[in-house]
Order: structure tokens, then sequence, then C-alpha cells
């Protein structure tokens, strides 16, 4: 029931994937926390969590991705979600979480996005 | 408890082959046992399907009785399973509890398919008895896990002050976005989505939170 935060930054796409592997719960949720305010700071268009490995969220650790998305969205970024479990997915369907967060089915949904966003900066 | 006549176990096919005691015992133990009406048929099918077109040679009686099992005490749940969780606010502790009740969840494969809920549920009350029970310093929380032939019973008791989380916990709004949404609050939410029945006591200075949740037996993930 640990868990394993690991954070890959493309400072050229402003995207930062921050990877969950295990378990998010009470004992892990404050570690994790203090990992995603250090990449929210950066103050990155798109934060995206990758939780394809992601076994177990509680509503301690739903609490933190809360906060997250609150300042991420007043500073006028995204966070986002991807390759949820089908049980993490019962879980926010269960208490209706953050039903303005964008979620990738996979991958190729996430790149398909970050291609719009690159389009709508070049065009802007 | 099955009662029957040897018409059963003494049906034999074409090839003089019995359906015998010991495949009449292997089809009782593979079948469900929630509907004690339809078990019967289906044995009654089973013995026909063995028989095939061998005439009948004795009469065939079948009485079938659901009985709560010595263990249970009477209430039909077949183990019980404790546990005494010192509360100490340290890291940590909230793990080793869900370790320690993931290893008796995992002890019965039935209930393979609701392990993660009752993980979450149980997660939930203990992470709350931490928070609001202000408890004794040697307060331990009395864990109980039951699981019978089609539902599952976690019970919490605690010494702290008196709290139902059903009814005290902070309830957000669900459904609300980034800017709107209570950090809080989730919790019961869980609890009340997740099980089929809550009941809460306050009885000698403790509260006493029971949690039951059914399960589909033979619907589990191989």
């Amino acid at each position: 029931m640990d868990l394993t935060t690991k954070v890959d930054v493309d400072e050229g796409k402003s995207l930062a994937r921050v990877s969950l592997i295990g378990a998010l719960n009470t004992d892990t949720a404050p570690g994790f926390e203090t990992r995603l305010r250090e990449v929210v700071a950066k103050g990155l268009q798109l934060t995206v969590l990758d939780m394809k490995d992601l076994d177990y969220i509680s509503s301690a650790g739903l609490r933190v991705i809360f906060k997250a998305a609150k300042e991420v969205k007043s500073a006028g970024h995204r966070l986002a979600a991807a390759n949820r479990k089908p049980h993490i997915d019962k879980v926010f369907e269960i208490l209706k979480a953050l039903p303005d967060m964008a979620v990738f089915a996979n991958d190729e949904e996430m790149d398909d996005y970050l291609d719009s966003m690159q389009e709508q900066v070049k065009g802007s | 408890m099955a009662i029957y006549t040897d018409g059963i176990d003494e049906a034999f096919n074409a090839h003089g082959e019995q359906f015998g005691i010991e495949r009449f015992n292997r089809f009782l133990a593979a079948s469900p046992h929630s509907n004690l009406a339809e078990l019967g048929t289906r044995a009654y099918q089973a013995i026909d399907q063995h028989a095939g077109d061998t005439p009948q040679s004795d009469d065939i009686t079948l009485m079938l009785m659901a009985l709560p099992t010595a263990a249970a005490g009477g209430n039909g749940w077949e183990q019980r399973e404790e546990h005494s969780v010192s509360l100490r606010d340290e890291p940590g502790v909230v793990s080793e509890f869900l370790r320690w009740l993931k290893s008796r969840l995992a002890a019965h494969s039935e209930i393979a398919d609701i392990e993660a809920e009752l993980l979450l549920v149980a997660e939930e009350v203990f992470t709350n008895i931490l928070k609001y029970g202000n408890m004794p310093a040697d307060g331990k929380v009395e864990v109980s896990l039951r699981v019978s032939d089609r539902e599952t019973e976690l019970c919490f008791s605690d010494p702290g002050k008196a709290f139902d989380p059903l009814k005290e916990s902070q309830q957000s709004t669900l459904g609300l976005d980034s800017e709107s949404a209570a950090i809080g609050g989730l919790g019961v939410h869980l609890l009340t989505a997740l099980t089929d029945r809550q009941e809460y006591q306050r009885r000698d200075g403790r509260n006493i939170l029971r949690l039951c949740k059914s399960y589909k037996p033979g619907s589990n993930k191989e």
C-alpha cells in the first residue's frame, strides 16, 4: 500500500506527466501532495496525472487532486487524468469528482489533445 | 444439509454407472446455495442428465436445509476474524491496518470482486476514528470481518467520544467543478455508496459501526 511518484517534465511543450504507481491513501497522500505542488508551482500549461499503475485511490487522495485542480485552474492552466483503471474510474464516478477535469482514456487521446493545444498556440 | 433417498445415488445410466454419493457431494459443493429451491431443481436435472433414458429404479426424494455453521454462533456467518489496532497518530498506521485487512480479505477468494471497495470503506472509517475520535492514549479500535455465503460485514468498535460518522461527518456536495468543489467531506459518500447497510450504535462507552456489503457467489475473478 505504498506509492511511487514519477515526474517527467517537457518544458518545450509546457507539459508535466506525473505517474502514480501503487496506492494513494491517507498515508501516501501527504507525500504525493508535496510532489504535486512542486510540479504545479512550475506553472506549466498542462499537468497530466498518469494513473496507469495506480491500483487504489481513497478520498484522501482525491482531496489532494481537488486542491491541485483548484490551484491549477486559478492560474489558467489545466490538470488532467489519464489511463484510469476501471475501479479508479468508479471512485471518481461515485463522488462525481471534478467533472471539468480532462480525462484521457489512453496516451493516444492525450497526444491528440496536446497536438490541438499546440495548434491553438500557433494560431494565437 | 441434504437428506435424500438412495434413488438419487443409485440412479443408473445406460452404462450401469450409479450417480453415486461422491458425484452428488461434488455437485452440491460446487453449486451456489443462496436459493435452495433452485438448487433442488438443478439436482434433479443433474440426476436426469446422468440417467438419460434409463428408467427410474427407486423413489427419489431430496430435502435441502440451510444450517448456520457452529463457528458463526448460529447467525449463518462462515467465518469471523478479529483484529485490535492501537491508534497512534503517526505515519503508516493506516497502511498497516489496511495491509492486515487486505491479507484477511485475500483469504476469501469468493469476495475478490468487492475487496477494493471494502478496503476503501475501511480506510474511510478508520481515518475518521483517528481524526475525530479524540481517543485516549491507550485507545484501541477493534475491527471484525465476517463473511457469509452472500454477505460481508465489517464492524468497528472504538472508545472515542460519541461520533456517528453517518450523521456527523462533513458531507460535501458532489459534482461541482474544480473552482466550487469542497475539498473535504467525501468519505461518508463512499461509505453509503459502497455498502448495502450501515448501522451505528453507542454502547458501553464505545462507538460501534457495522457495515454490510453483499456479493454474488461464484462471480469472483480467476
